[in-house]
């Protein structure tokens, strides 16, 4: 679960925040309806800068990757409410899930801030590094530690969506990043 | 079960035919090619399967989105576009002429193709 513990901080990280801050969360493991409430709670986080980069940027090319995030992102949110659905169980909120949406509100106060090019920058590049870590965490993590076969293949089909969506920012980031 | 096909068969017909573009068109199969055959390529795990394709004048090939996200089929050349396909939708479209035709899905630039059309 190493790479799990970093997860909190690795965000922080790319928040700009301390890596202190978050060393607690996952000392436990956490088991396969936590798992669900992380995934989930990650997708909707990445909706929510979606929205901003909606509302904030005028690259057309920015928008359409935003309008993709929340397209696809709420598509795997609806397929895991189902599975939860048909197995008659709901994911449970946990540390993990609450640290992601307080280091999200940092990031999501940064980047109503910004305007213009240095949106654009701050959101490729936050958005590369986003996926970049939550699809560590899924790869090496909840696939291998996820008890259920369906929801380690949910887990699996999420996945191979969301590593798509890293190569599109770190695409986007390559080109309108302030790297 | 192909849902929308049929919309999307139509609207992508009157939109082609009416451009007039060559390469892709919905027309009648070519009298060289008396049986022609229809491909299919399956969008699967964001990948269009197979990647690269090659078909014969008067073929048609139907794109098949399985994914539960929504994806496009943009060939560049002619800027001919599926449209919003969703899970189970299909576009399909016949060859008319010589040509390799690299195209993409719009909502997500990373996932590429290419339809090679041999003959005439």
């Amino acid at each position: 679960m190493k790479s799990l513990m970093l997860l909190g901080a690795a965000v922080a990280a790319i928040s700009g925040t301390t890596l202190m801050s978050n060393a607690r969360a996952t000392e436990n493991p956490l088991n396969d309806l936590q798992m669900a409430h992380v995934a989930v709670t990650a997708s909707n986080i990445d909706i929510a800068y979606a929205h901003l980069a909606l509302a904030f940027s005028e690259n057309p090319e920015i928008r359409q990757f935003a309008e993709t995030m929340v397209r696809d992102h709420s598509a795997v949110n609806e397929q895991v409410f189902a599975l939860a659905n048909k197995l008659g169980v709901t994911a449970q909120d946990n540390d993990m899930s609450r640290q992601l949406l307080a280091q999200a509100q940092q990031v999501k106060d940064e980047l109503s801030r910004l305007r213009g090019e240095a949106f654009d920058q701050r959101y490729v590049e936050n958005e590369a590094g986003y996926h970049q870590v939550v699809n560590g965490v899924v790869q090496n993590d909840f696939i291998p530690n996820v008890e259920n076969s369906e929801v380690r293949a949910a887990f699996q089909g999420a996945l191979q969506i969301f590593l798509v969506h890293q190569r599109h920012a770190e695409e986007l980031n390559r080109k309108f990043g302030g790297m | 079960m192909l849902k929308g096909a049929t919309v999307t068969f139509m609207v992508s017909t009157i939109t082609v035919t009416a451009l007039g573009l060559a390469g892709f068109a919905f027309a009648p199969a070519a009298a060289a090619n008396p049986a022609p055959a229809t491909h299919i390529i399956d969008i699967r795990r964001l990948q269009f399967e197979p990647m690269s394709l090659t078909v014969a004048i008067g073929d048609t090939v139907v794109w098949i989105n399985r994914d539960i996200v929504p994806h496009t089929v943009s060939v560049q050349k002619g800027q001919r576009e599926s449209g919003h396909l969703e899970q189970d939708d299909s576009w399909r479209v016949t060859a008319t002429a010589s040509d390799t035709l690299p195209y993409y899905c719009t909502y997500h630039p990373t996932m590429r193709g290419t339809v090679i059309v041999k003959g005439g």
